[in-house]
C-alpha cells in the first residue's frame, strides 16, 4: 500500500530539521542555516504555506539568526509567523507569536515595541474564559520580568499581582507559572520597599523554581543574586549564604550566565562570607570572580578594579603585605589606560599601595607612590597619604620628617573627620611617641 | 577485553586530567564551586579502581561527608531520607552511606565487562561527581547540620500552591 503523501513530506521535512539540529550542536551555523532554508522551502512547496511545519521551520530559523545576532531576520520570521497564526485564528498561537516578537524587540533594546507587544498580547486574553488563563498568566509574567530588567519595579507589581490572581483561577494551581510570577513578584516588591511580603513571596517560590530539575534562566539568578544581596544587607548572614549558594550554583551551570555578573555575585557572596568570618572561602571566591573576568574584560574594568580592591582588603589585615602589592601593583597600572578617569580611586590605590610598600619596607617604592598619589589629592587634601607618609618616615627613623608630616595630616583628620576620629587618635599617640 | 588502571591512566593524560597513580588505586582532585571537604576547602577528592579483573570500574569520592555517630539519634532519619531523595533525582552516580561510622561517599560502579570506556565516556563518569557534589551540597548541610530532610519537588509544589491559594483569598 502506497504511504499517505502528507507523511512522506512530514518525514522527508523532519530528517532535515534533524540534520540543521546536529549542525548546530557542531556549532556548525552555516550548515544549519542552508539546512533550515531548505526545510522551509520544502515544507512550503508539500505541506502548505500556512501548515505548522513552516512555522516549525520559520521559529528554528529565527532562533539560528537570534544566536548569530541578526536580528532583521530574526524579526521577518518572526513576524511571519505571527501573520500565519492571525490567519489561522486562535488565541494561543497569536499570544505565543506576541510574545516571541516582544522578546526579540526587547532583546535587542527596543523597548518600546516590546512593550506595546506584551499589552497587546494581554488584552486579547478574556480572564472570564478558561482556555485563555495559560497564554494570559504567562504574558503577564513575561511583562513583569521585562519590567523588572529595566528597573520599572512598581509597574511590574500589578500585572505580577494580576498573574497570581489568573494563576489561583485555573482549575489547578499552575505551580510553576505561579512560582515564577511569585518569584518576580517577590523581587518587585523588594524594591518598592514592601520588604515583608516580598519576603514571604520569595520564601515560598524560591524552593520550587530553584529546584535542582528546574532550569537556571535570567530572571533566577537575578531574583537569587536580589535575594541573598537584601538578607545580607539586613544583617541575616547566615540565610544569605544559603541563597547565594543557590545562585552561584545556577551561575555555573548556565552558559547564558555573564562573566561580569556572575563575578559581581561572586564578590557580594565573599562579602558575606567576611561577615560569617569565612575570610578563607572569600577570598577563594574574589580569586575565581577575577578568572572569570580575566580575557573578557579590560583590568581596568570597573568590576576588576572592585573585587582587586575587596581581595586587598582581605590582605592587609591578614599582614600579607606582599599578595596585596601584587594586587594593589595591577591596579596601579591597570589605571593608567587612557579611558581611566576615576582619579580619586587612581589615588587611593596608589596610597593602599603605598601603605603596603611602608610595612614591607620598600621606602623608596612607597614614597614615590604616596607622593604620585597626593598630585591628584581630592577632597580630604590626602590626609590619608599625607598621615601614611609620616608613617613611612618614622619606620625610617627619620623622626624630625615623621612629626613634619603627621602635623600636616592630624588637622586635616579633625577637620574632615573629626575630632574622634580613628586615624587622628592613631596620630596623636604617634606624635606622642616621637616627640618622647 | 577488559582494562588495566594504566590504561585508564593514559586515557586521563589524553582527556587533560591530572592524577596520582598508585599501586591499586587512581587519586586525583577537583576544585568545586560550592561544596567543601571537611576541612573546607573546594576540593573533591576522587579514587578510581577496578574490580572483577578490570570488568567493573569503580570511581568514588571517599568520605564525601560524615555523620558523626554521637548525631544518629537526632539526624539519620533526615540524612537517610536526603540521600534517599537525592538517589531518586539522580542517574548515572549515587550516594552511598556506611551506617556503621556514618561515611557517606558519591559513587559510580560502571559495568565494563569486556569493554573498555571511551575517552568521552570516561570524562563524562569522572566530571559528574563534583558537579553533583556541587549540585547537593546545600541539601547534605542542612540534613547534616539542622537534621532538615530535602522535600520532593511534588511536596514543595503542593506546599506553594496551599499558600498561594490562602494569600488570595486573603487579598479579596
Amino acid at each position: 500500500m502506497a504511504a499517505d503523501p502528507r507523511e512522506k513530506h512530514e518525514k522527508e521535512f523532519k530528517i532535515r530539521l534533524k540534520a540543521a539540529q546536529n549542525y548546530r550542536k557542531e556549532d556548525k551555523e552555516e550548515l544549519a542555516r542552508a539546512e533550515l532554508i531548505q526545510a522551509l522551502a520544502y515544507a512550503e512547496k508539500h505541506l502548505g504555506t500556512n501548515s505548522e511545519e513552516v512555522i516549525e521551520a520559520c521559529l528554528k530559523l529565527a532562533s539560528l539568526h537570534a544566536s548569530i545576532q541578526e536580528p532583521g531576520e530574526e524579526l521577518r520570521l518572526l513576524q511571519r509567523v505571527l501573520h500565519i497564526r492571525e490567519a489561522v485564528g486562535g488565541v494561543e498561537g497569536i499570544v505565543d507569536s506576541l510574545q516571541d516578537l516582544a522578546f526579540c524587540h526587547g532583546s535587542y533594546g527596543r523597548t518600546e515595541e516590546a512593550e506595546k507587544l506584551y499589552r497587546r498580547a494581554i488584552g486579547l486574553c478574556v480572564e472570564s474564559v478558561q482556555a485563555h488563563h495559560a497564554p494570559l498568566r504567562l504574558t503577564l509574567l513575561y511583562l513583569g520580568d521585562f519590567l523588572i530588567e529595566q528597573d520599572r519595579f512598581a509597574e511590574a507589581v500589578e500585572p505580577l499581582e494580576r498573574g497570581l490572581r489568573v494563576c489561583a483561577r485555573s482549575t489547578s494551581y499552575p505551580s510553576t507559572c505561579g512560582s515564577r510570577t511569585a518569584c518576580a513578584l517577590g523581587v518587585a516588591l523588594l524594591r518598592v520597599d514592601r520588604t515583608e511580603e516580598g519576603e514571604a513571596l520569595l520564601d515560598q517560590a524560591l524552593p520550587l523554581v530553584s529546584h535542582r530539575s528546574q532550569p537556571s534562566s535570567t530572571p533566577l539568578r537575578r531574583a537569587l543574586h536580589i535575594y541573598a544581596n537584601h538578607l545580607q544587607r539586613t544583617d541575616r548572614f547566615a540565610k544569605a549564604d544559603l541563597i547565594y549558594g543557590e545562585a552561584l550554583y545556577h551561575f555555573g551551570n548556565s552558559n547564558r550566565a555573564h562573566p561580569v555578573n556572575h563575578a559581581h555575585l561572586l564578590q557580594a557572596a565573599a562579602s558575606n562570607d567576611v561577615r560569617l568570618d569565612r575570610k578563607d572561602r572569600a577570598e577563594r571566591r574574589l580569586q575565581l570572580g577575577l578568572r572569570l573576568l580575566r580575557d573578557k574584560v579590560e583590568p581596568h574594568h570597573v568590576r576588576v578594579l572592585s573585587l582587586q580592591q575587596d581581595l586587598s582588603n582581605l590582605f592587609i589585615p591578614a599582614l600579607r603585605y606582599a599578595d596585596a602589592e601584587a594586587i594593589l601593583t595591577e591596579m596601579v597600572q591597570a589605571t593608567a589606560h587612557a579611558d581611566f578617569t576615576d582619579l580619586r580611586a587612581r589615588e587611593r590605590y596608589l596610597n593602599n599601595l603605598g601603605f603596603v610598600q611602608v610595612h614591607l619596607e620598600e621606602f623608596p617604592k612607597a614614597e614615590a607612590n604616596l607622593r604620585r598619589a597626593l598630585v591628584t589629592a581630592g577632597d580630604d587634601h590626602g590626609c590619608y597619604i599625607i598621615k601614611n607618609l609620616g608613617l613611612m618616615y618614622q619606620k625610617m627613623g627619620y623622626t624630625t620628617e615623621a612629626i613634619r608630616e603627621y602635623e600636616k595630616a592630624l588637622p586635616l583628620f579633625v577637620k574632615e573627620f573629626g575630632e574622634a576620629h580613628t586615624v587622628a587618635a592613631f596620630i596623636r599617640d604617634a606624635l606622642k611617641e616621637l616627640k618622647a | 577485553m577488559s582494562t588495566t588502571l594504566t590504561e585508564i591512566a593514559r586515557q586521563l593524560d589524553a582527556i587533560d586530567i591530572k592524577y596520582h597513580l598508585g599501586a591499586n588505586r587512581i587519586r586525583l582532585s577537583f576544585r568545586t564551586d560550592l561544596y567543601e571537604d571537611a576541612d573546607r576547602d573546594n576540593s573533591l577528592g576522587l579514587t578510581i579502581w577496578l574490580e572483577d579483573d578490570g570488568e567493573t570500574l569503580r570511581i568514588q569520592a571517599l568520605n564525601a561527608y560524615k555523620l558523626p555517630k554521637e548525631q544518629f539519634a537526632e539526624r539519620l532519619t533526615a540524612v537517610q531520607q536526603t540521600l534517599n531523595q537525592l538517589n531518586w533525582e539522580t542517574k548515572l552516580a549515587h550516594y552511598e552511606m556506611d551506617t556503621e561510622d556514618g561515611e557517606i561517599r558519591i559513587v559510580i560502579d560502571y559495568v565494563l565487562e569486556d569493554g573498555v570506556p571511551t575517552d568521552n565516556q570516561l570524562k563524562r563518569l569522572i566530571y559528574v561527581l563534583p558537579h553533583l557534589a556541587d549540585r547537593d551540597h546545600a541539601a547534605w548541610r542542612a540534613a547534616l547540620d539542622h537534621g532538615t530532610t530535602l522535600l520532593t519537588r511534588d511536596e514543595l509544589c503542593r506546599r506553594f500552591d496551599d499558600w498561594m491559594i490562602a494569600r488570595d483569598k486573603s487579598l479579596q
